[in-house]
Parts: C-alpha cells; sequence; structure tokens
C-alpha cells in the first residue's frame, strides 16, 4: 500500500516557482498519491557551494532535514536535481558510514535530533515513473500530440545506487514526456549541464560556452519547448536565455516547462491553475499546438 | 617550554584562543589581540623571550599577525587575527623597542595601525608616499563569489537560499498555495536548530558573516 511522501520543497521552489509546487501538488493529487509537508525544512543545503564550503556541515544540515521525514515514518520526495543529489547522497552516505553517522548525530543531539537512515529520497520523476505509466495514461484529457519536446534531465539527475544505472531516471523522464501524448525530440547535447553552477565562477563559461550550445542543439533538433526537471535548470534556461540576448546577442526564445506543468497540462488544467502564465518565456506556440486557453 | 605555555594559559585564561604544539620546541599561540601587549609583557619580562620578528599576512577579510618570541632555543608564535575593517592593534614598542622598526614596516606594507608607536613615521615607503598606499595590502574579500553572495546571506539569516518575497508570496495565493511552507523562513524554532549548527561549524565565521548587519564583510 502505498503510504506516500515527505514532501521537501526547496528553497527556490518555495520562493521562487509557485507554479512548479502548483503543477506538482495538482498531479500528485489527481494520481491519487498521498503526500504531506514537511515542516520546519532549511535549505537542503545546496552541493555546490555550502558542499564545498564545508563538507561537514552540509552532511549534518541535510541529515536534520532528513530526520524530519523520519520523524513523519514517510520518504522523501524533491523536485529539485539540487535537493535530490543533496538528501540522497547525504542519506546513503550515512546510512553506509556508522563513523559519519555517529559524528552527526553527535551535532544533531545538540538540537534535539537524530538521523537514523530509516527512510529513502526519491525524485519526483521516480515516484510518478514507479506509480505507473498506464496510470498516467489513463488520466491524460489533453494529449499533447504533435508538441516537439526536448529533455534535459539535468546533471544531478544522474545520481544513482549503482553506477550503471545512471541513465535510469533520464529514460524515465523520457518515458514521462512520451504519455502526454508529446513527440520526443533527440538532440545532440542531452547529456551537457545547463551552465547554472558555473554561473557563479565564470559566466562566459556558463552562458557562451554552455547554454548557448546547449540552446543551439535543441533548436537545431527542431523542439518547441525544453523539459526539465530542476528548478534550477528551469531557471538557467529562462533567464539565461535573456542574458545571451542582452551579452551575446544570441536569439532563442526556446519555453522551459517543468515535468509536472507538462503532465498537469495534459490532464486538463487551466493555465493559470498551475501557472503556466508566470513564464518568463511565454508557452504560447504549445498552448496553440495543443488548444488551450486561459 | 611545555610549562611556559601551560602558565600562559593559567595566567591569560580566556584571551589564549588555541594552543598547537607544532613540535616540543615550538609553540602557536592564538590570542585574543586587546591582550597582546599583556601577553606580550609577560614573555618578555618574566620569560626572557626576545622578539625575533613580526610578520604579517593578508588573510582576504583579516590580517594576521605573527609575533615571533623566541625562549633560549624554543619558540612561541603568537598569533593576532586583526579585521580589515579596522586594522588596529596595540603596539608593543613601548615594551619592547626592538619592535618599533618592524612595526612601522608592518604598517607600512599592509596598512595596519600599531596604537601607540612612539615613532610611526614610513620607514620602507617615501616620507611622501600617499595615505592608504600600502603595497601588500590586498582587497577585502571572502570565499563566497559576488553572484553567490545572497544565497549564502539567505542561509544564514533565514535558513533558505532566497527571501520569499511580497511578490512571490502573492502568486502563491493565487494559485491556491499557502502563503508559505512552514520552513525555516517562517519557525524561529527551526530557524534556530540551523543556526546553531552553523554557528557550531563557525561557518559564518569561515565565510565572514556579519550578524548585526546580516550581511558578509566584503
Amino acid at each position: 500500500m502505498l503510504t506516500g511522501y515527505a514532501m521537501f520543497w526547496s528553497c527556490w521552489i518555495e520562493t521562487r516557482f509557485p507554479n512548479i509546487e502548483a503543477s506538482t501538488r495538482k498531479v500528485l493529487e489527481k494520481l491519487g498519491i498521498p503526500y504531506r509537508d514537511m515542516e520546519g525544512t532549511s535549505c537542503c543545503p545546496e552541493p555546490f557551494y555550502t558542499g564545498l564550503l564545508d563538507r561537514e556541515l552540509w552532511l549534518t544540515m541535510a541529515a536534520r532535514n532528513l530526520s524530519i521525514a523520519e520523524g513523519m515514518g514517510l520518504p522523501v520526495l524533491t523536485m529539485c536535481n539540487g535537493c535530490y543529489e543533496t538528501l540522497f547522497e547525504a542519506n546513503e552516505h550515512l546510512k553506509e558510514n556508522p563513523e559519519a553517522k555517529e559524528r552527526v548525530n553527535k551535532e544533531l543531539s545538540k538540537i534535539g535530533r537524530r538521523f537514523q537512515g530509516t527512510i529513502e529520497v526519491k525524485h519526483l520523476i521516480e515516484a510518478l515513473y514507479e506509480h505507473g505509466l498506464d496510470r498516467i495514461r489513463q488520466a491524460v484529457v489533453k494529449p499533447l500530440t504533435g508538441v516537439k519536446i526536448a529533455v534535459h534531465p539535468g546533471c544531478h539527475l544522474y545520481r544513482s545506487k549503482k553506477p550503471e544505472d545512471w541513465y535510469v531516471k533520464a529514460q524515465m523522464f523520457k518515458e514521462l514526456v512520451a504519455v502526454t501524448g508529446a513527440e520526443l525530440v533527440d538532440y545532440k547535447l542531452e547529456r551537457l549541464c545547463c551552465g547554472f553552477p558555473q554561473r557563479s565562477f565564470d559566466e562566459e563559461l556558463s552562458l557562451k560556452e554552455t547554454l548557448n550550445l546547449k540552446l543551439s542543439s535543441i533548436v537545431e533538433a527542431g523542439a518547441d519547448v525544453v523539459a526539465v526537471a530542476c528548478p534550477t535548470c528551469y531557471l538557467q534556461f529562462e533567464v539565461g536565455q535573456a542574458d545571451l540576448k542582452s551579452k551575446l546577442g544570441a536569439e532563442y526564445n526556446l519555453p522551459v516547462i517543468y515535468i509536472a506543468e507538462l503532465i498537469a497540462l495534459a490532464f486538463g488544467y487551466k493555465p493559470g491553475e498551475i501557472g503556466l502564465d508566470i513564464h518568463r518565456i511565454p508557452l504560447t506556440k504549445i498552448l496553440e499546438k495543443v488548444g488551450v486557453t486561459g | 617550554m611545555k610549562e611556559i605555555i601551560e602558565e600562559l594559559k593559567g595566567k591569560f585564561k580566556e584571551a589564549v584562543h588555541e594552543v598547537q604544539e607544532v613540535k616540543e620546541t615550538r609553540f602557536i599561540v592564538r590570542v585574543d589581540p586587546s591582550q597582546l601587549k599583556e601577553i606580550a609583557r609577560w614573555l618578555f619580562d618574566e620569560k626572557s623571550a626576545r622578539l625575533t620578528t613580526i610578520s604579517a599576512v593578508d588573510l582576504g577579510m583579516d590580517f594576521e599577525l605573527i609575533y615571533h618570541m623566541a625562549i633560549g632555543r624554543s619558540y612561541v608564535n603568537l598569533k593576532v587575527k586583526i579585521p580589515k575593517e579596522k586594522p588596529t592593534v596595540e603596539s608593543i614598542t613601548p615594551i619592547i623597542p626592538g619592535a618599533g622598526m618592524i612595526e612601522r614596516e608592518v604598517r607600512d606594507m599592509f596598512g595596519i595601525e600599531f596604537e601607540g608607536h612612539p615613532d610611526p613615521r614610513h620607514i620602507s615607503l617615501p616620507f611622501e608616499a600617499p595615505e592608504g598606499f600600502n603595497p601588500l595590502k590586498g582587497p577585502m574579500r571572502g570565499p563566497v563569489t559576488e553572484t553567490q553572495k545572497p544565497g549564502i546571506e539567505g542561509v544564514l539569516t533565514t535558513g533558505l537560499r532566497f527571501p520569499l518575497t511580497f511578490a512571490a508570496k502573492r502568486q502563491r495565493v493565487k494559485l491556491g498555495l499557502p502563503e508559505a511552507v512552514k520552513c525555516t523562513a517562517v519557525d524561529e524554532a527551526s530557524l534556530n536548530e540551523v543556526r546553531r549548527l552553523m554557528q557550531d561549524f563557525k561557518f559564518d565565521e569561515k565565510v565572514g558573516f556579519d550578524w548585526k548587519r546580516k550581511k558578509l564583510r566584503y
């Protein structure tokens, strides 16, 4: 029996992307997947910055977040690739390393918490896929026929317990997109990073030598939209395109859509109900193809 | 030597922040700048220490001064950290006259002021060198890059990388979402837990966070 998930919404989604949160809630509710919001969570914390500045603090803060879900007795569900990497890796590391677990628990005991290692961490992609493609297909009322979609899995989605499973979640992502009735578009640079992490250190590398190449490859392949499973990739594709235009004169105007938004659209939700109207790059072309308004 | 260090710890208590035994004949002792002069006086007067030299290091956000004090064949390296925002420390020249020229050189090269120095003229720079010209003083900088500053300040103040803005709250309500999820940004007890962890790990010190201004120092 499905017991449900403890929702870890993440800083980005809570403060910047209510469209991702609204569409995720609607999709889970439509599919009858139970969930409860985690309360008192902090930043995961993100793997690049806090993780690099102080790995032990990164591990301890992640363990604190995991302990909240353990208290709820539910597996964690993340909607962000970065949160997935942090919580998944911290969870696995602490489960496999008793010394690290003891060290972290010594710190956590000062704030009255304890990491036990009793739960799993899942990405939304896995949760939806494991719920069943057929169940999702049955809920589709507005197939996205004719919409050409390029999938950008995002680097952190490749994290897996076994190295040979690195592409499993990316494949799940593609199958979820296909279930909506949309047409998957293959492009050469699928594995290339969106370029967001490089922005902190080298904007030219991030925009010109990463995002620009990625967008060229997607547009060349004829996609109408790029689908993502991460708010950070989402931001890089949207804001990065504006920066590319102003700084390099490169204009793509390629809309971005989060996987839950895509599925919610196929489930018949109106754009205004799931926040598609707050996208910086309008999804007009796709909505016209599907015959959806408002 | 060990006995002298133990005596120093016992005498100056909280002013001794850390003691590191590099080897039997060399100890690094981090001390509070406010007690530096008294510690130097005690070592000089009571333990016959000699000042070999003073080194200055630009750490980015702070300067580190190292007072190399020899006692017989052993060494005590007294270290103090001086914030770049107010690079001032008491001069030890009134106690150890031999420190006079070294402090003047450090002042010239790094812009560190030695309060109470009897003759703080230029020594390495020309006398007409302009105010604020200090060849070895680097810019104020810390480990966090410009683009990451808001995120790190956000984590330290709210536990989240980004603030819940009024616009975000309005959009959330418009989409039928609660105005805010009960995260550290809106739950004081949870935020205190996370802050405690960050302070225990000295993360605030490491990144140079000023709790009064709720901003990074650079």
